[in-house]
């Protein structure tokens, strides 16, 4: 912090003003991808099942989670990672020497199939059915030349997709689903990617974001006006979410009067939302301790306030991510 | 091989998981190469639970928990790729996560019934991580003494030594067996093991809390939801991930288990094993079953030393504190019995090594028929066509449905091993604990079918002996596959090795004939469909109504709904057209015109009886009363 004083070169310090984000997170760390203290050494290190500050730094811009390792990144820094916790497999390791610029972006469903949305060479997405078909050199990727994708999220057997302009309906953020069908079918052949025509037009706007569990039970898109539209597979999800719709309808969460959404993070079997007055609810799995509840509770079918550390003196959340079976909140001053 | 029919059953089991864990690498090694395909941090996460399972006191909690990480991570893909796609490293990591639960779940068992056996294993460990501990120069120390001591007589002082040397020698070191082998170790460090496992069994004993009656009853209990817990953990291996290759693996565990729980709580004696019926849990006044807590509880000190001496001369003292002796007296170690092949499970069924109950006096399944459609249009019958009749049957250009009513008579799934007393079933699936499928619906077709996954026993009381609202059906399973005690109670009809000429293009040839079980109760209806292969369903218990259409008759096939191809289903439903079923969709008159000009041939299928159903042709299935047939697919 440097302050300049009238024309006097002179400058305070102030110590304890130094503006910190904190990462918060719980649930599954079997490959100590929640320890970013590298002096930990656990040969089998327990979950975490309440949210705990991991880290802190002045500007957390936003986390990646893959089932065994987790990435964090800063604004300092936007296209590498400044931290890495877990165990990062190879064929990941190689595609962030080999393909930088593709590991950055890329997304991978359960059933293999890697999806590059965008590209600096090349603007539209690529599909490869692999990670390893993407690393040998005579790969030859299915193209969508005619599509452009602001986000991509995998679930079990395909993709769905933002795309930030649609020739059909209004200008803004329009889902389509490239290889699968909208109502989250598991077809593994490749389909063309299709708009999903329930989303189209909305009373509150655009999507602005889309996330959805690698299970394939569920799927979350979250709107321009702050307003949460929740479907799925009610089977994959008879546990935890077993009327969830199989076609796009709004979610009401709040105690008492319904509550604006700022994000949604989905993860194997468990949902993370956060509301525009800082509060994060959740509902599903927590057997990994992912909705941070505490060892007892091992699921949960209701919509449940997630209360934490970064619930008090009412801090702003920056926003949520969810792995497979954890969760990560970041806390901005 | 009388040895090991008299050996302790339990005894038996965690002698086979001491030694699956310690060679666990070995067993890895096979697996390796397939399992590669699931990414090193599931197989490190394996990998890394079996090594933690060789230690002298794993977090068995957290083990579950990793290996329930594991087995839902494989279970996930199963659903992201169509069957015949998936990674077969997916259904290994399955499997092989599920036997190393199963081990887990094993010591835990066994801790509640025979404490003595698994004191002895997590001694073991505790000895040899401490051995491990050791300073090369506190070895090089022992090591020379040894080489003194060895040189002497057993327990004389060697010459031109005082007996105040030879005492602080023999002070110094003591013989132990270490991971199986004899060494000589410090005092010290037996002193240091000795508090270690005294520390542990304290734990153990607040964590088992008083020893009243309560107590008693809920040990009983927490020992029945282990021994549940296991059977579900291989029989999902079994169901979902098909066994990953290691069906005979799978078998020879289950057999085990079913001899070790077939045993009353905390009684190893070797002569009460083969008389004791599988349903007994009561607790047996056994003189030794004090003993055996008490005196194991306050081990003296130099215990382990008598492991140096020569055994106990009275062989039959099998149950002295922890000594790991077999019925002869001789010391079994982990290693000694490593080597044994996996037990071969149909000489671990009782039935086939003791003298065949007589079933006649158990109750039979009920005859009773709700409802009974009239047959219109019967199929032939004929007794039992020889080979070449039957291949030229076949072999005309439009084979016919033909009703075969003496093909089986031998089977003693009809007779001596009776498919129709639930008594005997359940004494071929582990006392009705095996899981296995089942379908709840009416139809597959029918909205809200659903499938699940229950113990043989409750879809027995559930939906079988008494009246229910929902309908159970165990319908085209693999039974044999995952109960081979069951396969052996029928055999393949000879009829299955012809050669038929019209094989549908696209459909591989099957090297087996295809078996699969259809047990239900009254009011199952498998709805009109055609299969890829001929077909003889063998009616082994009840009765069932079959429906026949030719496959040229015209029948409408329904289309693709929610992603999955139904085109070898019709569109209409036979029981709603014929008035026997309440209509459940919208089904218009031009639809019930069409289906009632179709021909088709018809019968009811009396136990004993088969009925063959040529390639292509459409069925109806309905079972009558509670029904159990078999079918036989080939081309």
């Amino acid at each position: 912090m440097v302050f300049y004083t009238g024309q006097q070169l002179s400058y305070i310090k102030v110590p304890n003003i130094i503006i910190t984000m904190s990462l918060y997170a719980a649930g599954l760390n079997a490959w100590s991808q929640l320890d970013f203290d590298t002096t930990k050494k656990d040969q089998q290190p327990d979950d975490i099942f309440t949210f705990t500050c991991l880290l802190e730094d002045k500007d957390i811009d936003y986390i990646r989670p893959f089932p065994s390792y987790t990435l964090v990144y800063t604004t300092t820094t936007p296209f590498s990672p400044t931290y890495t916790a877990g165990l990062v497999p190879k064929l990941h390791q190689q595609l962030s020497t080999s393909h930088p610029d593709h590991y950055h972006h890329f997304a991978e469903a359960s059933n293999d199939i890697v999806v590059v949305p965008n590209h600096p060479t090349n603007p539209h997405p690529l599909q490869y059915p692999s990670l390893t078909t993407l690393l040998s050199p005579s790969s030859q990727p299915i193209s969508y030349p005619t599509l452009h994708l602001a986000q991509v999220t995998p679930y079990a057997t395909g993709f769905l997709a933002l795309s930030p302009q649609n020739p059909t309906s209004s200008p803004g953020a329009t889902p389509a689903t490239p290889p699968s069908s909208p109502a989250l079918v598991p077809l593994p052949t490749p389909h063309h990617p299709h708009p999903i025509p329930d989303l189209s037009s909305l009373p509150t706007g655009p999507v602005t974001k889309l996330s959805s569990s690698p299970s394939g039970c569920l799927v979350a898109a979250l709107t321009a006006g702050h307003d949460l539209y929740l479907w799925g597979h009610p089977s994959r999800c008879s546990t935890w979410y077993p009327d969830i719709p199989d076609s796009p309808e709004p979610v009401v969460i709040g105690d008492d009067n319904e509550k604006d959404i700022k994000d949604v993070a989905v993860g194997q079997s468990h949902v993370l939302v956060l509301t525009t007055d800082d509060e994060i609810w959740g509902r599903g799995d927590n057997s990994s301790g992912q909705l941070g509840l505490g060892r007892e509770t091992k699921l949960v079918t209701e919509w449940t306030r997630l209360k934490g550390e970064f619930d008090h003196d009412k801090k702003k959340i920056k926003g949520v991510w969810a792995g497979e079976r954890n969760s990560f909140v970041v806390v901005q001053p | 091989m009388e040895k090991e029919e008299t050996a302790d059953p339990l005894r038996k089991l965690i002698d086979h998981g001491n030694s699956f864990i310690s060679r666990y690498y070995s067993h890895y090694e096979e697996s390796a190469p397939i399992l590669e395909g699931c990414g090193e941090p599931l197989v490190e996460l394996l990998v890394r639970q079996a090594q933690l399972m060789s230690m002298a006191t794993p977090d068995h909690d957290l083990i579950k928990r990793r290996l329930d990480d594991i087995l839902s991570a494989s279970y996930n893909k199963f659903y992201a790729y169509l069957y015949k796609d998936l990674p077969p490293c997916w259904r290994l990591l399955y499997t092989e996560a599920a036997i190393l639960k199963f081990w887990v779940l094993v010591f835990e068992w066994a801790r509640s019934r025979q404490p003595e056996l698994i004191r002895k294993r997590v001694w073991d460990k505790m000895e040899w991580e401490d051995f491990e501990l050791d300073t090369p120069a506190r070895r090089e120390e022992v090591h020379e003494i040894n080489a003194r001591f060895e040189k002497q007589p057993k327990g004389t002082p060697p010459r031109n030594m005082g007996s105040a040397v030879w005492h602080q020698l023999t002070q110094l070191s003591m013989r132990t067996e270490v991971g199986g082998v004899h060494v000589r170790r410090s005092r010290e460090a037996s002193s240091r093991v000795r508090e270690r496992l005294q520390e542990w069994q304290r734990r153990n004993e607040q964590e088992d809390g008083q020893q009243g009656p309560e107590q008693q009853q809920q040990k009983r209990e927490r020992e029945e939801e282990l021994l549940n817990d296991m059977v579900k953990t291989l029989d999902l291996a079994l169901i979902l991930a098909g066994g990953g290759g290691k069906h005979d693996e799978i078998h020879g565990y289950v057999a085990l288990l079913e001899k070790a729980a077939s045993l009353p709580s905390n009684d190893n004696s070797p002569d009460k094993i083969s008389s004791k019926p599988s349903e007994s849990e009561t607790p047996r006044q056994d003189p030794s079953l004090g003993r055996t807590r008490t005196t194991s509880l306050t081990q003296p000190p130099t215990k382990r030393a008598r492991l140096s001496l020569p055994p106990p001369t009275n062989p039959s003292s099998t149950i002295d504190g922890w000594l790991p002796l077999n019925a002869s007296g001789e010391l079994v170690g982990p290693v000694a019995i490593s080597d044994e092949p996996p037990v071969n499970t149909q000489q671990q069924t009782p039935i086939i090594t003791q003298k065949p109950p007589n079933w006649s006096s158990h109750p039979s399944f009920s005859p009773y028929e709700p409802f009974t459609p009239p047959v219109t249009s019967p199929i032939p019958r004929l007794p039992s066509p020889s080979l070449t009749t039957f291949q030229s049957h076949l072999s005309s250009p439009t084979p016919q449905p033909l009703i075969l009513t003496s093909l089986v008579p031998s089977w003693p799934a009809l007779a001596a091993r009776p498919w129709s007393k639930p008594s005997y079933l359940l004494s071929r699936t582990f006392s009705g604990r095996r899981l296995i499928p089942v379908e709840i619906g009416r139809s597959y077709v029918d909205e809200g079918w659903s499938q699940k996954i229950l113990p043989f026993s409750e879809f027995l009381s559930t939906y079988i002996t008494s009246p229910s609202e929902s309908k159970g059906y165990l319908a085209q399973h693999q039974l044999f596959a995952q109960l081979p005690q069951l396969r052996s109670d029928i055999t393949i009809p000879d009829l299955c090795y012809t050669s038929p000429a019209n094989r549908p293009d696209g459909t591989p040839e099957l090297e087996e004939p295809m078996l699969n079980a259809w047990f239900g109760p009254p009011g199952t209806i498998t709805p009109l469909h055609t299969d890829p292969y001929h077909n003889l369903l063998v009616q082994v218990v009840g009765r069932k109504y079959v429906r026949l259409y030719p496959p040229g008759a015209g029948v409408k096939r329904r289309g693709e709904e929610a992603g999955v191809d139904m085109g070898n289903t019709a569109a209409f439903d036979v029981g709603v057209l014929e008035g026997w079923d309440e209509a459940t969709g919208e089904g218009g008159d031009e639809e019930e015109k069409e289906f009632k000009r179709l021909e088709y041939v018809d019968c009811i299928l009396e136990p004993g009886e088969t009925l063959y159903i040529p390639v292509g042709w459409w069925h109806y299935v309905r079972g009558l009363s509670v029904s159990f047939s078999v079918s036989f697919w080939w081309n």
